[in-house]
């Protein structure tokens, strides 16, 4: 014999509101922080971009790096000492999409550094695209369609992830950047 | 232990094997004695570990199949000739004891167990399967006489279109005189293998016509309608296409059994092969669309059992 | 009631909900990559599965049998939930890394089933032994396995690099390796206990 109907209802909706209200008051407590972690790892990927390390990148990105509409894409602009523009970009990879950073100086014909926010590479071979030695070589570059040669090197045994980073940049060159409205 | 209780013949493998021997004889031309130590030590491991497997599910009175001679002979002519020994290892391993023995042994396997053991170290050591091909030698006695490879080189015919867009010659694509796997070069060698395995009825007909057919059909589908821009003659005779259709997807005991089953297992494995290169980033599309024939295998037949019994029933209903 | 230390130690070792239930695969192929990965999921589902089957427990009598499963699922929604908010705030980079699989816990067929198999029948306190020690159970699994994958495919064990130098199985960080890990792990466990359970009936 079970229980009744009535109070199968009533102990339903008191046992949602009950868990409910504690999940909500959580949530809104762990936001934050959780905004917070989130917004820093962006702050640091592009800061990193530009080649800027300080001790404290919320600080400094607070001051001199402020949101910035290109028209076709949404991205950042530095100013002070250096000056220069972080552009957002996506693409296929091997596995899955790639997307990140590329800074660009101010006269758009130079790349300043490249991060990857988001791949799903093989780890250990094509994952190894967010090392700084990899990343390294995209710095000072002039920004025109790039190859591989004894200047900018692919990663040995993830010659796919490192073609379709390059198909990316070059995509970028073709296709937005003549579109970006710097004004 | 008298070896020969332990060891099972079997006629057909037996023919696999002689059709194996003017492949064998010309990579050995083409990389040297090498090949045949890689092949010494795969049977070792792989016999080895075929026995240890069958004693745990048959007890003392295991024998070893002779179908494990081939899938190690094959399996080796899948390799490039730079390979280490150990990784050649860990492939033979895998193919026999998870793709072969956990699933009962012979005559129980739902995967070709040498290319699942070429796929496993495909993924898991790319580099050495992938980055190190080696020159040829060329005139004789050229490798005959020689245990180590020529020089290292990087561009098979298939590296070579994708990364500079350049063409090997149907020539050479067709005796077999390039870089590549050990065994999948000389297409006229495999060729005639294929016609040997059809006459001694050692190999399906019906599944190596179709791979080809459907393999030709797509590719030539692909070419118009732009999708790929390599032409057909070259995709049918490089990346391994021909060697995976004469003597991979015919295993007997991974393909399916009735004559349009076979077909449609072919078609499968013809688009998918196509499909992969295309598409997909891996320039060695036959590995994969075989086994995923196999996978579709036992569906394949299954339905076509049933649509045979539903249509005889109804012809009988109609004249009973 | 059930002797705790016996009712816990069974969850680890005779009762496994992984190798020898079989349950709980999903998220073993998954988290498996990395060792630091697996600790932080195994402790994840140790919480969830405890505190669940303890809170359940606590409601027995009260539940009506007909909405059952559905308070047990709500119930454990609800700590998965709590979890999965504590590590994007707390441990971000670990977040990222297990993905969707934390908010996955609630699929996990472990804790659907202690709360039926045993919270269900059972005193709180033996209800989130059972429930906490299954976690932990398959926290151990998880460690072996990681342990594997791991070393071989990059050479590090949470996350510190052994030096060692040699060739990396690229295949062992990925699913596909857990499949074969498992299998492997699986068969021999199975058959030493299926060797020990004929030794026993002979006997």
């Amino acid at each position: 014999m079970d229980k009744s109907y009535t109070y199968t209802l009533i102990f339903m909706v008191l046992v949602s509101m009950i868990l409910t209200s504690i999940l909500a008051v959580s949530n809104a407590a762990f936001l934050p922080t959780i905004n917070a972690n989130a917004w820093k790892a962006e702050q640091e990927a592009i800061l990193d971009a530009f080649g800027i390390t300080v001790d404290n990148p919320e600080d400094f990105f607070e001051k001199n790096v402020k949101e910035k509409d290109f028209g076709v894409v949404k991205g950042f602009e530095l100013t002070g000492d250096l000056e220069a523009y972080a552009l957002p970009f996506e693409g296929a990879g091997l596995w899955g999409t790639i997307r990140g950073y590329l800074a660009l100086d101010k006269d758009l014909d130079e790349i300043l550094g490249i991060t990857f926010t988001d791949q799903s590479e093989t780890p250990g071979l094509g994952g190894r695209i967010e090392e700084p030695q990899f990343r390294d070589q995209f710095r000072q570059v002039v920004f025109k369609p790039l190859k591989y040669d004894s200047e900018l090197q692919a990663i040995t045994g993830a010659t796919q992830t490192s073609n379709s980073v390059l198909r990316i940049i070059n995509n970028f060159y073709d296709q937005v950047l003549p579109k970006l409205e710097v004004n | 232990m008298e070896l020969k209780n332990h060891f099972m013949k079997q006629k057909m493998m037996t023919k696999v094997l002689i059709s194996l021997i003017p492949i064998y004889v010309f990579s050995v031309w083409l990389y040297g004695l090498r090949v045949l130590a890689l092949l010494a030590f795969v049977l070792a491991v792989g016999l080895s570990a075929e026995y240890w497997v069958m004693r745990l599910i048959q007890g003392p009175k295991a024998k070893v199949s002779e179908a494990a001679i081939v899938t190690s002979a094959l399996f080796t002519l899948t390799l490039p000739p730079t390979i280490p020994f150990w990784i050649a290892g860990v492939g033979i391993l895998v193919a026999l004891v998870l793709a072969k023995g956990a699933f009962g042994g012979f005559g129980r396997n739902i995967f070709n167990p040498a290319l699942v053991g070429r796929a496993f170290i495909y993924i898991s050591f790319p580099v050495q399967m992938t980055a190190a091909w080696a020159e040829t030698y060329s005139s004789l006695p050229g490798g005959l006489v020689r245990y180590g490879i020529q020089g290292l080189t990087n561009a098979t015919p298939m590296i070579a279109l994708e990364t500079t867009g350049s063409l090997t010659a149907v020539k050479d694509l067709f005796l077999g005189t390039i870089s590549g796997s050990i065994g999948e070069g000389s297409a006229l060698l495999i060729l005639l293998a294929g016609a040997y395995l059809v006459y001694t009825k050692t190999a399906s007909l019906t599944i190596m016509l179709s791979v080809l057919l459907s393999g030709l059909g797509f590719s030539t589908l692909f070419y118009l309608v732009g999708w790929s821009t390599v032409p057909v003659a070259f995709s049918i005779l490089s990346g391994g296409f021909l060697f995976a259709t004469v003597f991979m997807a015919t295993d007997p005991i991974s393909a399916p059994r009735d004559k349009t089953s076979q077909i449609i297992f072919g078609i499968i494995i013809g688009f998918s092969a196509m499909f992969i290169r295309t598409f997909a980033l891996f320039t060695e599309g036959i590995m994969f669309a075989v086994l995923i024939g196999n996978s579709f295998g036992p569906l394949v037949e299954r339905t076509v059992r049933e649509m045979r019994a539903t249509s005889k029933a109804k012809k009988e209903a109609v004249n009973g | 009631m059930a002797d705790l230390k016996v009712v816990a130690r069974n969850q680890i070792t005779k009762e496994n909900q992984v190798l020898r239930q079989i349950l709980g695969i999903c998220s073993s192929l998954a988290v498996t990559n990395l060792m630091m990965n697996s600790l932080v999921m195994g402790l994840g589902v140790a919480f969830v599965t405890g505190l669940s089957s303890f809170t359940i427990s606590l409601l027995n009598k009260l539940i009506p049998q007909r909405i059952r499963m559905l308070i047990q699922t709500f119930v454990i929604a609800f700590y998965v939930i709590l979890v999965n908010l504590f590590l994007q705030a707390y441990m971000p980079d670990i977040s990222k890394q297990l993905g969707p699989y934390v908010g996955l816990i609630i699929t996990n067929c472990i804790i659907m089933g202690r709360a039926e198999a045993f919270a269900a029948q059972n005193p709180p306190l033996p209800a989130l032994v059972d429930g906490f020690f299954s976690g932990i159970g398959y926290l151990l699994v998880l460690l072996v396995i990681s342990f594997i994958r791991e070393f071989l495919g990059f050479g590090t064990l949470f996350g510190i690099d052994l030096g060692l130098n040699f060739t990396r199985w690229t295949l062992m960080v990925m699913p596909p390796a857990a499949f074969f890990v498992i299998a492997i792990l699986i068969w021999f466990t199975s058959a030493r206990t299926i060797k020990a359970e004929q030794k026993e009936r002979s006997s």
